[in-house]
């Protein structure tokens, strides 16, 4: 497969899960662009043993959890610093939606409902979130799932149980339209 | 609801039970409304995230991706302040930088030797920098007055302090004053005992320095230069490190007639890559002609010779240098990337990068009007476009240069 290939084939793929990981359209074009980067780089290398889908993925959610890490060290130093500061603990979660960017489905029909589950994802844990999307957005199964995050297909089986029974109390407390 | 049931509910919502599994838990459902009506609320949870709907890459995202791998730009880092195997590393350094800290603090350190406490008053003022504070304070609290008339007389007739003083600072500062309020000598005066009760001797060197010393050293240091000026045949300062603007000093008789050409330090200020690319460029000419420029076909951008952007370092009478308001390009990616970053529709044109180059004027309200080339330099020259003016990026903002020579001129030629 030549870079063309990858990046023509694939770019809706990466940029599609990105939007589902970061839940805004700036930040998931970062995140793809810098994805697509490493695979790019890193094809040479690539052997086939697993679906060009599956490594993509892996190297995309990858890249995503290194950036939740950072920021939640860079949450921590400033919530540290301030508090030094202002006296108070600043006990706030990471920044991850921007108030200040327009909700990733705006514009379409079910705008108000695909904003409401997408909110639902952000409130979910890291790996927690990655599961469902990679299940329920991107249809794969337990064992592609348990490849890309490093898990066993039983975690993934009892993360992703516990991850919608979340969801659904977030989408009850949201009041969310069927 | 426990967990484990939970979990086989929606492990059966997406076909992952195994056969004697599944149909167990179907039997269980049968007779359970609670159970059934869990499995549907979880169903519509995993339909509502299905439901979410699909999005397209961005337009320009592939170009946008493959201009940066054009450029070389590195996926980021996924590390914050030091890579994972430089922690180590940097631990041990620390700890060692703390450690030595503590080692030098604790076992190296001396002890202070205090000199003994002088015995006699005068004494006792003249090393006052060698005594401790607290003998110095106890000098009064023993005696249970401050130092009497008596004491300072005799202490005066030493000269180790004026009649008034209580420390050296103090007569530091009076020498001072009075170097400025008074006639040198008595500054003078005044200053000596001030260095003679100064243990260390050196502190005090610079204060006593009178008024009339300092002024000396300055009518020195500007003789000296006035000779070395001489020496180098400037009798003027030049406004302008140009030929024209020598000449016309030296035609003025600012810079006498015979003397050999004045160094002159030219002082430009560059701006980012562009300033990079222009110090290792020769410099433009000061006269770089605008006839050249003048003489260029307006529609058509002619070749002319270049390498990448340069500021143009004088100011022809053509137009305005601007050098920053274009950008050259010598790769398809670069083209491609700064083409979308700047806005500009459709595609940028097919450009053979090895015979020449291209020119991106930034302003998206601006037409290029000329390209021409001299010996030593492209010059390109641009203006605003006039109110309702149609433009079209591709015609009015692209140019091609050719590989030689280094220098870009870029002239704003905007009618002010």
């Amino acid at each position: 497969m030549t870079e063309q290939e990858l990046l023509e084939k694939h770019s809706a793929l990466v940029y599609n899960l990105a939007l589902r990981l970061t839940g805004n359209r700036s930040d998931a074009e970062d995140l793809a662009q810098d994805a697509m980067l490493r695979a790019l780089r890193a094809l040479p290398g690539f052997r086939g043993d697993s679906l060009v889908s599956t490594w993509l993925y892996r190297i995309t959610v990858n890249s995503w959890k290194n950036r939740v890490r950072s920021e939640k060290r860079r949450a921590f130093w400033r919530t540290v610093t301030l508090g030094l500061i202002t006296g108070e603990d600043g006990d706030g979660p990471a920044r991850e939606l921007p108030d200040s960017q327009p909700p990733v489905d705006a514009g379409l029909e079910t705008e108000e409902r695909s904003t409401a589950v997408q909110k639902a994802l952000m409130e979910l844990a890291a790996d927690d979130r990655a599961i469902v999307v990679l299940r329920d957005v991107e249809d794969r199964s337990y064992g592609e799932i348990g490849t890309v995050l490093g898990l066993r297909e039983g975690t993934v089986k009892s993360r992703l149980s516990r991850a919608r029974a979340k969801l659904k109390t977030l989408l009850e407390k949201a009041g969310t339209p069927r | 609801m426990n967990d484990e049931l939970r979990e086989l509910l929606s492990a059966y919502l997406d076909g992952a039970l195994s056969e004697p599994a599944r149909r167990e838990l179907e039997a269980r459902l049968a007779g359970s409304e609670d159970l059934r009506r869990e499995l549907a609320e979880l169903r519509a949870v995993a339909e509502a995230v299905r439901a979410l709907p699909k999005h397209d890459a961005p337009a320009g995202f592939a170009a946008r991706v493959q201009a940066s791998r054009a450029r070389g730009v590195p996926p980021r880092r996924d590390w914050v302040i030091l890579p994972p195997a430089l922690r180590p590393v940097a631990f041990a350094l620390s700890f060692g930088v703390v450690a030595l800290w503590i080692w030098q603090d604790v076992a190296v350190r001396k002890p202070v030797d205090w000199p003994p406490a002088p015995t006699t008053p005068a004494a006792r003022l003249a090393a006052p920098s060698q005594a401790p504070l607290a003998q110095l304070n106890m000098s009064g609290a023993v005696s249970g007055k401050p130092l009497d008339d008596d004491l300072k007389a005799s202490e005066a007739a030493l000269g180790l302090a004026p009649p008034d003083a209580a420390h050296p600072s103090m007569v530091r500062a009076r020498a001072k004053g009075r170097a400025l309020d008074e006639s040198p000598e008595t500054a003078a005066a005044a200053a000596a005992p001030a260095d003679a009760s100064d243990a260390t001797g050196a502190a005090g060197a610079p204060v006593a320095m009178s008024e009339q010393a300092r002024s000396a050293r300055n009518i020195e240091m500007f003789a000296d230069l006035e000779r070395q000026k001489q020496a180098m045949g400037i009798t003027g300062v030049a406004p302008s490190r140009d030929e024209s603007g020598v000449a016309a000093l030296r035609g003025a008789g600012l810079i006498a007639a015979d003397a050999p050409p004045a160094p002159v330090v030219a002082h430009r200020v560059p701006r980012m890559a562009m300033a990079k690319k222009a110090a290792k460029n020769k410099v433009a000419p000061a006269d770089a002609t605008a006839s050249s420029v003048a003489a260029a076909p307006a529609a058509a951008p002619a070749l002319a010779s270049a390498d990448k952007a340069v500021a143009a370092q004088a100011a022809p009478p053509a137009g305005r240098p601007a050098p920053d308001a274009g950008l050259v390009l010598t790769d398809a990616g670069s083209l491609a990337s700064s083409w979308v970053l700047l806005g500009y529709p459709n595609d940028p044109p097919k450009v053979d990068f090895t015979k020449s180059r291209v020119l991106l004027i930034k302003p998206s309200v601006s037409r290029i009007v000329s390209v021409a080339s001299t010996a030593d330099a492209v010059i390109v020259v641009y203006r605003s476009l006039a109110p309702n003016e149609a433009s079209d990026p591709a015609h009015d903002r692209f140019a091609l240069l050719p590989l030689e020579p280094d220098t870009v001129q870029i002239l704003d030629a905007t009618p002010r």
